[in-house]
């Protein structure tokens, strides 16, 4: 019943590309890992027979990309009912603290994807005291980090995605969408002056690791901060950006320390991009938008000298936040990438660096305010946090992800190994630890 | 001189615009539904003050946010009304 190809929107299709540039440039793929914190860990058999379920209802989990007779790329899923371990594996190191556990799981994090084979990886990581991390590695085509939330969330309260009701039965079907071209040249038009109006001055950005050294790795560093002081940022987030908004203020302290590394190294010069994903899901519809990519972006600028002065940073991402929204960026995008389907891939890794002098952004940056995981037990193991481990594609090999769970915040920096000295990771970490913390203290 | 419009008839257009920006059924919302308890974001919020821009002038990012205007859909109505009297 779920064997129907699934026609890629424009979105899923910049998904790939990225993929493909993230395979050629850093060896690994676009792809991401949601981390789990229990107290115990789960139950594992019944986990894998969950995975085996979710597969044998799912082969789009095992499929692949194809192009139909009109060049209209689609996801074609595997083949059900072959042979098939549930990808899943148990490490035990009950001498590891947290850090070790952790450093594992972003290891495993460095493994691409077979084009073929599972899209998924769990890994269940038994460290002391019998504490467990759950990491669930995901190819970013076939699930965004939103939809890889409730994914667990699922399969966190033994059901598969088999077992919703009807009416929230992911939709795994789409339209090839070759319609409506004026409104998609038009989209088209309005992002190409977007970027025109990005790329000048040029982009700052760090420069890539060298070729040489492929494959490149992942590094992460975590800060959490505990439920007192992370629903302290969050309600000081909201003073400062304005009621239900927490983007500006959060950026704002971000920006700060990256431009301080920049200065740092004399880099500080031109625009700071800073593309940031957004949910384009309404809330009723979660579940039906469970696979595939249902987001769009934002584009955040500010010059050197705006960080360097005194200006109200969070004021001038707000207003930035105001105008893309009323120049329906997001929606324009979605629609301009529309036109980029047909083109090959070969042929879109190289457009892709034609824009902002090939530079991309300046540091990707993400902040997920509610959790797609709504239960707290997974597998009767109690969920005590959940964050986010992705690789960002290289340029500019640099992001930074905030999530709460629960009242507490967790800051994953995520950067290429080669992008930032062990100094400048240290001063990073400091910096956005003591600006966040202030900001939770503020009475 | 036109009159503004009242703060109900405020009320309902923008609980209509909510309800088809959100899809859900305008009688799904009432003037006492706090914005939050829709799970609204940065996004979707700007996306009612947009509409309020488009439909009444008022640009609320400069007029001020705050927390109790922004509280339910009747504190907002009474907010823009009160804004087109000035």
């Amino acid at each position: 019943m779920f064997h129907k190809k699934r026609y890629l929107t424009g979105i899923d299709w910049t998904i790939n590309v990225l993929d493909s540039i993230t395979r050629k440039v850093s060896g690994h793929g676009n792809s991401s890992q949601v981390v789990l914190c229990l107290n115990s860990p789960p139950d594992i058999e019944r986990l894998k027979r969950l995975l085996m379920d979710s597969f044998q209802h799912f082969p789009l989990l095992r499929g692949s990309i194809k192009r139909a007779w009109n060049l209209c790329p689609y996801w074609r899923p595997g083949e059900r009912g072959s042979f098939f371990e549930p990808p899943l594996t148990v490490h035990e190191k009950p001498e590891s603290d947290f850090a070790e556990a952790l450093s594992l799981l972003v290891q495993q994090l460095q493994k691409p994807f077979a084009n073929t084979g599972a899209h998924l990886h769990f890994n269940v990581i038994k460290y002391r005291d019998n504490q467990t991390l759950l990491g669930m590695h995901f190819d970013h085509r076939v699930l965004d980090a939103y939809g890889a939330e409730l994914l667990l969330d699922i399969l966190g309260r033994g059901m598969t995605p088999a077992d919703l009701t009807q009416n929230n039965l992911p939709d795994l079907t789409e339209p090839s969408h070759l319609n409506r071209w004026p409104r998609r040249f038009i989209a088209g038009r309005e992002i190409n002056r977007l970027q025109v109006s990005l790329s000048k001055p040029a982009v700052a950005s760090l420069p890539a690791p060298p070729k040489s050294e492929l494959p490149v790795s992942t590094r992460i560093e975590l800060l959490t901060f505990p439920p007192d002081i992370g629903r302290a940022i969050r309600l000081q987030a909201e003073k400062e950006s304005g009621p239900l908004m927490l983007i500006p203020a959060l950026l704002a302290r971000v920006l700060q320390p990256l431009h301080s590394i920049f200065s740092q190294r004399g880099e500080a010069r031109g625009n700071y991009v800073i593309p940031v994903s957004i949910n384009q899901r309404l809330p009723h519809e979660s579940w039906r938008k469970l696979f595939f990519n249902h987001l769009s972006f934002i584009f955040f600028c500010l010059t050197a000298e705006e960080l360097e002065g005194d200006a109200d940073i969070t004021e001038k991402i707000r207003q930035q936040l105001y105008e893309q929204m009323k120049r329906r960026i997001p929606e324009n995008i979605y629609h301009a990438s529309m036109l980029t389907r047909i083109a090959p891939l070969a042929l879109m890794r190289r457009l892709a660096k034609i824009p902002l002098g090939g530079k991309v952004a300046t540091c990707y940056f993400a902040c997920l305010k509610e959790s797609g995981l709504g239960c707290r037990q997974f597998l009767g193991s109690q969920v005590n946090n959940l964050f986010h481990t992705p690789h960002v594609p290289i340029p500019p090999g640099l992001g930074v992800f905030l999530n709460f769970f629960d009242g507490k915040l967790n800051l994953t920096l995520s950067h290429a190994a080669g992008i930032l000295s062990e100094d400048e990771v240290s001063l990073l970490k400091n910096e956005l630890y003591s600006r966040l913390e202030k900001m939770g203290n503020n009475p | 001189m036109s009159t503004s419009p009242d703060s109900q008839r405020i009320e309902n257009e923008l609980i209509s615009q909510a309800a088809s920006m959100l899809g859900m059924k305008e009688e799904d919302i009432t003037p006492n539904t706090e914005l939050s308890s829709l799970g609204l974001d940065s996004i979707r919020l700007m996306e009612i003050l947009i509409f309020i821009e488009q439909q009444y002038g008022i640009r609320m990012m400069e007029a001020g946010l705050d927390a109790e205007s922004l509280k339910t859909f009747r504190s907002l109505a009474a907010r823009v009304a009160e804004l087109l009297t000035r």
